[in-house]
């Protein structure tokens, strides 16, 4: 059975107006990966995807698929299937003769059109829209033809470009759990754009994280929450965003401390060794805490920041709770049953509370450089 | 408010029936005298005819070559029309999907033809269907024809094929297809208003023309309907029946070729009009 791995080495795109789209694109993908390429717009991700389409000429390094490179290898020989953001349906075909079309290219005896259409129909529950055309259907049904005629292929990777960005958010929940059970039954290599963090959350095996054209981190899901490489990915990943303070790093007896404004509190042990490992020495600093990991504080004193609240958002099982501290504007999410008795109602405008960090989960981060100091690289 | 919008209406819908009075009348009046007789027309022109025959339409065919006349407009029409859709429509497509050097260029001097009136082509024309034994001969006629209508179908071919998204070029080639099929099953059916209306104007243009099928022919079996009645027009001198049944057949072809693609060609103007 062939392996379809996908790799890219230093791979670069310029279009022809001279705008460096990609740089230095470095990516491995195993066999059966599923990668999310996330990043805010005009980042490259499309172009990117694009290229191992081949729908895009690489302008400098390598592209492999399966171990072969691909560079000047035609789209219909690389043996991809792409969904795209607006579907692309053949509007002239119906749903049948889209979703056959590129196996009748491949001349592909009809018996065998005719089952492989079927089978891919009955997966995407669209059997009985075969007969129509993209015009008479929804766009939640438009989406799943677009993903039937990549299926009926078999093909060895799987791109996809925004391929829920269309939708309604209830209907993008949906095909988003839908996209997970498909890629649990047909086995293949997907890649996947999208400029939504918890799709790529939810999707991705690995997710590539790009800004300006440059890859700015690629790691599991987790790794990518719990370790930012730098201030980008960390504010980019996490909804709310995570929270950024203006703070101050010493090294006192060989051991780090991190003050921001009134509070300072001493670090964690793993902390410790990462900061010393690195030869990091007092510095300033930008703290990141997300909100999800600050807390009420009963009263002052420790590591606890004095606050005002601007507005508290109530979101049934949490709260999110906007507040001033130390001339920043920070956002807390509180799970309702901390929150004190008298404040579930909602927290009045101009409340004065305290909050406070977990040392063990805060980030530190070079505001120079913007890389994360004890995880970047 | 509600008022000033009624005679908004009131005013549209006025002038529309003035353009249409305008335009069918004429029309109109042709077919029905072709059924009056020669009195009839001369003494009430407004009035309908006392009987409805087809006589003189049988009279038609069977004194003429009318059924060579037909044939040969239908010939010089018809297939300069097909053939010269085929080409236009490829060099429209290139022109509006493909980005190379000279693209612009190009397309400016497809489009400038229109502005050199026919005429002048006049002494090429006949020097080049002269050499190439053609005078004379009703493929001679039509392979003028085929450049007639060159600028105004790829403006309209052009539009059409700028309104097909480069999404679905895209998917049909990750799909498996090449240039060829990219352009044959994806495109050209997507066109099809375009076609449709390149096709009829062009055809109606040439079903029309006298000029060229004047200069170009001498016999009387090489004639295309236009000079017929050309001939017809002094031959009748006064016998307007038949006048008017000879101008029914050759204007009715046409009249029902719009009615029937009048919806194609409508939505294609509009393309056109917003993406031209
Ligand atoms: N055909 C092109 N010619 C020139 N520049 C282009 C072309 N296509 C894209 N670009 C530029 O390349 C950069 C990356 O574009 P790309 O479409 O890959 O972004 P993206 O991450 O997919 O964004 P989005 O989320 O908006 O789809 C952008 O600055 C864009 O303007
Ligand atoms: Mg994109």
């Amino acid at each position: 059975m062939y392996m379809a791995t996908v790799s890219l080495k230093n791979v670069k795109k310029i279009y022809d107006n001279k705008v460096t789209a990609v740089h230095d694109f470095n990516l491995e993908i195993a066999d059966k990966e599923f990668i999310v390429l996330v990043g805010p717009s005009g980042c490259g991700k499309s172009t990117t995807l694009r290229m191992i389409a081949g729908l895009e000429e690489i302008s400098e390094g390598d592209l492999f698929i399966g171990g072969k490179r691909m560079n000047d290898v035609e789209p219909k020989d690389r043996d991809i299937a792409m969904v795209f953001q607006s579907y692309a349906l053949y509007p002239h075909m119906t749903v049948y003769e889209n979703m056959a079309f590129a196996l009748k290219l491949r001349k592909t005896p009809k018996e065998e059109i005719d089952r492989k259409v079927r089978e891919a129909a009955e997966i995407l529950d669209i059997t009985t829209y075969l007969g129509r055309k993209p015009k008479a259907l929804s766009g939640g049904q438009r989406q799943r033809v677009a993903i039937g005629r990549a299926i009926v292929r078999d093909p060895k990777v799987f791109l996809m470009d925004e391929p829920l960005s269309n939708l309604d958010a209830k209907l993008r929940n949906q095909m988003r759990a839908e996209i997970i059970k498909l890629r649990q039954r047909i086995q293949t290599t997907f890649v996947y754009v999208t400029h939504d963090q918890t799709e790529a959350m939810t999707l991705g095996d690995r997710i590539v994280i790009m800004k300006d054209g440059f890859i700015q981190q690629t790691g599991t899901p987790q790794e990518v929450f719990d370790q930012p490489a730098n201030l980008f990915v960390a504010g980019f990943i996490g909804s709310p965003q995570m929270n950024f303070f203006d703070g101050q790093l010493t090294k006192q007896d060989g051991r780090y401390q991190v003050t921001i404004g009134e509070a300072a509190m001493t670090l964690p042990q793993t902390a410790q060794d990462l900061l010393s490992q690195r030869g990091v020495g007092g510095m300033a600093v930008t703290v990141g805490a997300r909100p999800e990991h600050l807390s009420f504080a009963a009263e002052a004193g420790g590591h606890t920041i004095a606050s005002r609240v601007d507005v508290s958002e109530m979101m049934g099982s949490e709260v999110y709770l906007h507040v001033n501290a130390v001339g920043r504007d920070v956002v807390m999410r509180i799970p309702t049953t901390d929150l004190p008795e008298e404040h579930r109602a909602g927290i009045p405008y101009g409340t004065e509370i305290r909050f406070t960090f977990r040392p063990e989960l805060i980030h530190l981060f070079d505001p120079q450089t913007e890389k994360n100091l004890m995880y970047g690289t | 408010m509600i008022l000033k919008k009624g005679m908004t209406r009131i005013f549209l819908y006025a002038v529309e029936a003035f353009v249409l009075v305008i335009s069918a009348f004429p029309l109109l009046w042709v077919i029905v005298s072709a059924f009056k007789t020669n009195g009839e027309i001369l003494s009430d022109p407004l009035a309908l005819p006392s009987s409805i025959s087809l006589d003189t339409f049988a009279h038609l065919f069977d004194t003429y070559n009318f059924p060579v006349y037909f044939l040969n407009s239908l010939l010089a029409a018809g297939v300069s029309t097909v053939v010269s859709l085929l080409f236009y429509s490829m060099g429209a497509y290139v022109i509006a999907k493909f980005n190379f050097p000279g693209r612009r260029l190009l397309y400016i001097l497809f489009t400038i033809t229109l502005l050199v009136p026919a005429h002048s082509k006049t002494q090429p024309i006949f020097s080049l269907v002269m050499q190439l034994g053609l005078y004379d001969n009703i493929w001679g006629v039509t392979f003028v024809y085929l450049s007639m209508g060159m600028a105004m179908s790829i403006f309209i071919l052009k539009a059409g094929f700028m309104a097909v998204p480069k999404t679905l070029d895209e998917a049909a080639i990750v799909d498996g297809a090449g240039f060829v099929r990219v352009f044959l099953r994806i495109n050209l059916p997507l066109v099809k208003n375009a076609l449709t209306t390149a096709g009829i104007l062009m055809f109606l243009n040439n079903w029309n023309e006298y000029y060229f099928a004047s200069l170009l022919t001498v016999s009387d079996s090489q004639r295309t309907l236009p000079i017929a009645l050309a001939f017809f027009t002094s031959e009748f001198s006064y016998n307007y029946t038949q006048l008017f049944s000879a101008l029914t057949v050759v204007i009715l072809p046409g009249i029902i070729l719009y009615a029937l693609a009048q919806e194609k060609v409508q939505a294609s103007v509009a393309t056109a009009g917003i993406k031209g």
